[in-house]
């Protein structure tokens, strides 16, 4: 995935007939193979190239369709038909030059930025659910054709492939049927497993996006629910005491300089990633009540201007234990 | 093994060695805390950012970079092996590795991309200075006395 993912089950101590060892190890274990297949599809950083996403990419531009699998599928078709233009799948050209950017510690050249835009925008992805009918490969009887139609193009499921391969992984674990609890935990993606056997809620402790070294305080979460957080010091580089971060504005190709960090939390694990990524991008008080409107999601949101705003649903879940220099907003 | 590998594991060794010494130098304040683990991999791709982000991995993972710089193109990560058992799967130069923790018997490979297993068959590991080496996957996981406390919350896991 990139990253680092833990996976911590237990046997619930309640249940009749307590799983062996063994059935928890094969549980993870598959949960753990679910997860490479999402990877498989949808990471182009794949040193082999032989990623789904590399494979679209490749034929961007000649017309072709590529028969992908149903995890890349699912993740294109979903954001397209969500349709908000902040939560772009075909970013891909514009993320190379900042990850060079990041590499060599130096601002791009706009010319750069603006010639790596121009290859970029979801009307120049095109879907299609019958390719696969025909070019059945067997190996992803769901999935579908991806057509690029500039060449140079690339896609880029950085903002919710892993909120979706932690939820696939989650329902792998479920699929073993064994009476366990446990945690995801894939570093900026979360999502619980059942009840802690004392009954008490899930905390999770909420990184300070200014000192990653210190935890600002602990969110409650209930059983199987899930939580992201996009933040400018997750991945970035600093020029002349401007942070740039991995979270592109997709309209003018550089970082969101609207907050330092936006949680999100829901029952599912891609909403927790898509939404992070979209209120991230957002002026803060913006992304609020957008958030307010959504009953699927609650937020925490730290605006560059070091507010905390948190929507109404969470305010008794959170066990405030540093604030740092920020100040709460209460509406 | 091709003479590539050999090279590989000499210099990996070295790696592991020279960690090892940085690690016990450092080591003077060592409580009996419990071990913390450390594994060494490839750095990642671009996707993972620059070093000091690919150092950061989740919850209980606390980075070193002094000593990530000391084996050079390649990551340290530092977990805690302690508490509750345990999985992390991480990225391998070949694939993924399972890496496995129990307690009262310590951290094992349980499962890698890696033609000769030679990694999964080493087993449990439980003692400091002990490690595991996966040669094609580059990576080394290797158990060491604390040298700092880490201040874990209270937490079931960190969100970072
Ligand atoms: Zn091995």
């Amino acid at each position: 995935m990139g990253t680092m993912v833990s996976i911590e089950v237990h046997a619930d101590p309640k249940a009749d007939k307590a799983p062996t060892q063994n059935q928890l190890k094969e549980a993870v274990l598959a949960s753990f193979d679910r997860m490479e297949r999402v990877s498989a599809q949808t990471d182009r950083y794949e040193a082999s190239g032989a990623a789904d996403v590399q494979k679209v990419a490749a034929a961007a531009g000649t017309g072709r369709w590529t028969t992908v699998g149903d995890d890349l599928f699912y993740l294109t078709d979903q954001v397209q038909k969500r349709g908000n233009l902040l939560v772009d799948p075909t970013l891909g050209p514009l993320i190379d030059v900042w990850d060079i950017a990041r590499e060599t510690g130096t601002l791009p050249d706009p010319a750069a930025v603006a010639a790596a835009l121009a290859r970029t925008g979801m009307d120049k992805m095109a879907l299609n659910h019958e390719v696969p009918a025909e070019a059945a490969g067997g190996q992803s009887p769901n999935g579908g054709g991806i057509m690029l139609t500039e060449a140079g193009m690339s896609l880029d499921l950085g903002a919710v492939a892993k909120g979706y391969a932690v939820e696939k992984a989650w329902e792998s674990l479920q699929a073993s049927g064994l009476p366990i609890y446990g945690i995801i935990n894939a570093g900026g993606n979360i999502k619980t497993l059942g009840q802690k056997p004392d009954g008490t809620m899930w905390k999770i402790g909420i990184t300070d996006p200014t000192d990653k070294t210190r935890c600002m305080g602990n969110l409650l979460m209930l059983q199987g629910e899930a939580v992201a957080t996009s933040g400018d010091y997750q991945k970035y580089f600093e020029s002349e005491g401007i942070r740039y971060h991995h979270l592109l504005e997709p309209s003018t190709g550089y970082p969101g300089m609207e907050n330092h960090a936006v949680l999100v939390v829901a029952a599912n694990g891609f909403d927790t990633d898509y939404y992070s990524t979209l209120l991230f991008l957002l002026p803060s008080e913006e992304a609020l009540n957008l958030a307010e409107t959504l009953p699927e999601i609650e937020t925490i949101i730290v605006s560059r201007d070091n507010k905390i705003y948190v929507s109404s649903g969470l305010k008794s879940r959170i066990e405030w234990t540093y604030q740092g220099g920020f100040t709460l907003v209460t509406p | 093994m091709s003479r590539h590998d050999w090279i590989l594991l000499a210099g990996m060794m070295m790696a592991a060695a020279l960690a090892f010494t940085l690690l016990h130098w450092w080591g003077t304040a060592s409580q009996t805390e419990g071990l913390v683990l450390h594994v060494a991999a490839p750095a990642q791709t671009a996707a993972a950012g620059t070093e000091n982000e690919v150092l950061e991995g989740l919850d209980g993972i606390r980075l070193e970079e002094t000593t990530a710089a000391a084996l050079e193109g390649m990551s340290m990560t530092r977990l805690e092996a302690a508490g509750e058992e345990r999985y992390w799967q991480i990225q391998g130069a070949q694939g993924t590795l399972v890496l496995h923790f129990e307690p009262g018997r310590g951290i094992e490979i349980l499962k890698a991309h890696c033609p000769d297993q030679v990694c999964v068959r080493t087993g449990f590991i439980q003692k400091a200075g002990q490690s595991i080496v996966c040669v094609p996957n580059e990576v080394i996981v290797s158990l060491q006395t604390p040298y700092k406390n880490t201040e874990k919350e209270d937490v079931d896991a960190i969100l970072q």
